[in-house]
């Protein structure tokens, strides 16, 4: 009698002996067919790839939600949106993340924006402005100054030497305060870590930024940074 | 309408169902909310350049992508799952005694047999079956494959039909609706 359980085995082993052969497809590649611009060719050959990596077929299979509209539980007032996401604070960070592109020498920045709230540990606010002190925001004005009562997004600058990152938030003594759970990756030329804003009690910090290459790490900066 | 209304209507209808979208993908109810804020800081930082009309479009293109990375960035290392091998038949072991021998080999030599009509099907049969036996929809496959639902169903009709025929009658098999 064939059952259920035989079938998965069957396809789990198909999945183990194509994943050597099928690395999980790019951005580009998922971008491009999902834009139906790939040859019926390649597109074939990207559906094979797919069946090795569930994960990826969840994320194409799964609708994407409809609007909310107004009246609906799910949209959110302008006093919500106001608190998730000040349009001002993120507008400053994309003025930093431009201002650090123009400026070679400027590796890392530390922006703020809301961050998102549901019930866990970000929703913690946390009275204070993260400073930027020195060295990370040479030549840019301003840089540093950032809302109090959020999370913390901090950009870093890609560095073309590797794919993948790490950070470490370290308080004055040297003791880690935080760590990134999983290796970073570049994206648009820059690192994106969403920092719980409890996590930054008022006190001065070093935020380090690792480069990563098989087992081997180098530390690439620090960043002096205070919490007040 | 300017930029940071557009932003603002985005974020008011989609936040809310953009963690819960997230979540279905079977995110963390943490990494949801991580995703979801990355998903519209990266819709904030390109909406300039975005000339398009469908602006849901464009943010269901960067949430799926924004999923893709994270899946790379935990694969990258993530520890091996612990998988069922095709040879591994052994199951709980009976009272008093070890598992059958032969029921063992039995079962070993069908899976063989059924990996290998499997494996003989055509590609868009095997994968459609694959994804029908995960309980995925058929919706949900034809966006996957990027067809039709009907071409779905006949898909795994077929799949089932050669199965059967090679196989025998096999319950787990999934029956189609027309």
């Amino acid at each position: 009698m064939i059952t259920k359980s035989d079938f998965d085995a069957v396809f789990q082993k198909m999945t183990e002996e194509e994943r050597a052969k099928h690395p999980l497809p790019t951005s580009e590649e998922l971008l491009a067919y999902t834009r139906g611009t790939l040859s019926e060719e390649e597109a074939e050959a990207f559906r094979e790839r797919l069946m090795v990596y569930p994960e990826l077929v969840r994320t194409l299979a799964e609708p994407f939600p409809e609007p909310a509209q107004p009246g609906d539980p799910d949209y959110l007032s302008e006093h919500e949106f106001a608190r998730l996401w000040r349009a001002p604070a993120a507008r400053g960070a994309l003025r930093l993340w431009q201002s650090v592109a123009a400026v070679a020498a400027v590796v890392a920045v530390v922006a703020g924006v809301q961050a998102a709230r549901l019930r866990n540990e970000l929703v913690q606010p946390h009275g204070g402005a993260l400073t930027v002190l020195s060295g990370a925001a040479r030549g840019i004005d301003d840089a540093g100054t950032l809302s109090a009562n959020k999370a913390q997004i901090l950009y870093f600058r890609a560095s073309d030497a590797y794919q993948l990152y790490r950070v470490e938030i370290r308080d004055a003594g040297g003791k880690l305060r935080w760590l990134s759970k999983e290796p970073l990756r570049a994206q648009e030329e820059s690192i994106t870590v969403f920092i719980p804003a409890h996590f930054l009690a008022p006190g001065k910090y070093d935020i380090v930024l690792y480069g990563l290459a098989g087992a081997r790490q180098e530390e690439l900066e620090h960043n002096p940074v205070r919490v007040r | 309408m300017k930029r940071d209304e557009v932003f603002n209507d985005m974020y008011r209808r989609f936040y809310t169902r953009m963690i819960k979208f997230f979540v279905r993908l079977r995110w963390s109810p943490e990494d949801a909310n991580d995703l979801a804020q990355e998903t519209f800081l990266r819709f904030f930082r390109a909406l300039d350049e975005y000339r398009g009309d469908a602006k849901w479009a464009f943010l269901e293109e960067i949430a799926r992508n924004v999923s893709l990375n994270r899946i790379r960035a935990q694969q990258t290392h993530k520890r091996q799952a612990q998988l069922v091998s095709i040879d591994d038949v052994s199951g709980p072991g009976e009272p008093g005694g070890g598992p059958d021998v032969v029921e063992i080999l039995a079962t070993k030599q069908h899976r063989e047999r059924l990996y290998a009509e499997v494996a003989a099907l055509p590609p868009r049969q095997r994968r459609c079956l694959r994804l029908r036996m995960q309980e995925y929809k058929y919706e949900d496959i034809a966006r996957v494959e990027q067809t039709t639902v009907d071409a779905v169903k006949s898909a795994i009709r077929d799949a089932t039909k050669t199965l059967r025929a090679k196989l025998g009658d096999i319950d787990a098999l999934p029956e189609v609706d027309r």
